[in-house]
């Protein structure tokens, strides 16, 4: 890695960010998802699925994510296929994202109250509208702030992809380090300062989201 | 008739709540139902909403059996349609503003569309005095105008029968007169209706008859004038006398 001036290392940094913040949003997007099912799934207590979704999200909130990296990256082309390391770390990381988002949506959706959903019964709603109207909606504006806790928190996860060898910022920074030791300040500086460009616009942006819909389901 | 209850039956873990009901509603007939608290009177407009499984005895809505041995609850969704009722905790969905807590029933259940169903919220907002909070979020609202569009979206399905487990208790004073005042001109219009309620004074002016509960049993049913003047039962005389200490 022949690093001759500053500008390598911001060229380095871009793609590393760029990499990262992939990753994160995908896994963010994808974990969101996950959440919202399994948090209807236990509301509706699905007998098999309920248990399924138990058990998912125990094991993922309770191991570290590089040794869920592990065994998918290094685990899965023994049984199924190979694949690369974003797709790995996206996996990973939205099954990781998703344990969390179902815990914090599930919380809010028991946060509504019994009243509401009697209400819903007579005046004849379907368990489905009651969902759709009643408590996704409210659950989002409940749990959204848990929400994007849990997204800053997977995009800071995205550095334990190294491992896997996603070429992420914390991959790039170590490689470099490896060959340059002399060049440690300067790197990890730009590491910094990359996490804090990804992290500082995207907190902004939640909060702004988190007003809104705070906003958009209560007045306030 | 346009509900017939007979020998309906709830326990709640052995523990007898209703013990073999059975009373008729004729189409615009408003019945009172009055009892101590822990009567089994709550527990019955539950089980006539469905949102209470009943042991055995049966319901009839208009003919046809809504709920007897063995039935599902399957069908509950559309008798609820016929039925509506009114709850003494005031909820009124927190998230949607005051026309949205009225049209979703409508619009969803009954599948009109959101013109037709704006239409007849709004006029229902009008005549309890409402139409200036129909944007309005329920946070906005004190206790009496909540309870208010409360009715109006029972009143929005176009129910044929309303039941109002004690939708005043929760209110101070002023707002329970807000509220019974909306219910006399239900009367007026000859809507059927069921009220569980506290408000001896109203119920003397409102009913056509009195349910008087104890115990999970209906100890007498008798006209106002009757009932309040002199009731058949110790109980009876016993709770009403109760009620006019408190009215000192």
């Amino acid at each position: 890695m022949g690093i001759n001036s500053i500008l390598d290392l911001v060229v380095i940094f871009t793609k590393a960010a760029l990499v990262t913040l992939e990753v994160a949003l995908a896994s963010i997007a994808i974990a969101l998802v996950i959440g919202l099912v399994c948090a209807i799934v236990l509301y509706f207590g699905v007998p098999v699925l309920k248990t399924l979704i138990r058990v998912y999200v125990v094991f993922f909130r309770n191991t570290p994510s590089l040794i869920q990296a592990y065994f998918i990256f290094y685990g899965l082309p023994k049984i199924f296929m190979v694949l690369d390391s974003f797709t790995c770390s996206v996996i990973v990381l939205s099954l990781l994202g998703g344990a969390y988002m179902c815990e914090a949506i599930f919380a809010a959706v028991k946060a509504i109250s019994t009243n509401q959903k009697e209400l819903a019964l007579a005046i004849g709603l379907s368990k489905l509208d009651t969902v759709r109207y009643l408590i996704l909606p409210q659950s989002i504006s409940i749990s959204i702030a848990a929400i994007n806790n849990n997204a800053i928190f997977l995009t800071k996860e995205v550095s334990a992809m190294k491992l896997i060898l996603l070429p992420e910022i914390v991959y790039q920074a170590f490689s470099i380090i490896s060959l340059r030791p002399d060049l440690i300040i300067p790197v990890a500086l730009f590491m910094v300062l990359s996490y804090l460009v990804i992290l500082i616009p995207m907190t902004y942006a939640f909060s702004r989201v988190e007003r809104r819909i705070r906003y958009a389901e209560f007045g306030n | 008739m346009l509900l017939k209850v007979q020998h309906l039956k709830k326990s709640f873990d052995g523990n007898t709540v209703l013990k073999d009901i059975s009373f008729d509603v004729k189409k615009g007939e408003v019945i009172a139902i009055l009892g101590r608290s822990g009567c089994g009177k709550s527990t019955l407009l539950r089980c006539l909403n469905g949102l209470e499984k009943i042991d055995s005895g049966e319901v009839w809505l208009d003919d046809a059996l809504i709920t007897g041995p063995g039935m599902s609850y399957r069908h509950w969704s559309e008798v609820r349609k016929k039925i509506g009722m009114v709850f003494q905790s005031y909820d009124l969905f927190p998230h949607m503003n005051v026309l949205s807590n009225i049209t979703l029933g409508p619009m969803r259940v009954e599948k009109r569309s959101k013109e037709e169903a704006s239409k007849e919220a709004l006029k229902l907002l009008e005549r309890v005095g409402l139409l200036e909070k129909q944007s309005a979020y329920p946070r906005e609202l004190s206790g009496g105008q909540k309870q208010r569009v409360a009715i109006c979206r029972a009143l929005c399905m176009n129910p044929e029968i309303l039941l109002f487990d004690e939708v005043t208790a929760a209110l101070d004073p002023e707002m329970v007169r807000e509220v019974l005042d909306v219910i006399r001109g239900l009367r007026d219009q000859g809507l059927t209706m069921l009220i569980v309620t506290h408000e001896m004074a109203f119920a003397e002016k409102v009913a056509d008859e009195i349910i008087y509960m104890e115990n999970g049993t209906i100890a007498e049913t008798n006209t106002p004038e009757r009932f309040f003047s002199a009731p058949s039962t110790v109980d009876a005389r016993k709770f009403l006398n109760l009620q006019d200490d408190f009215t000192i």
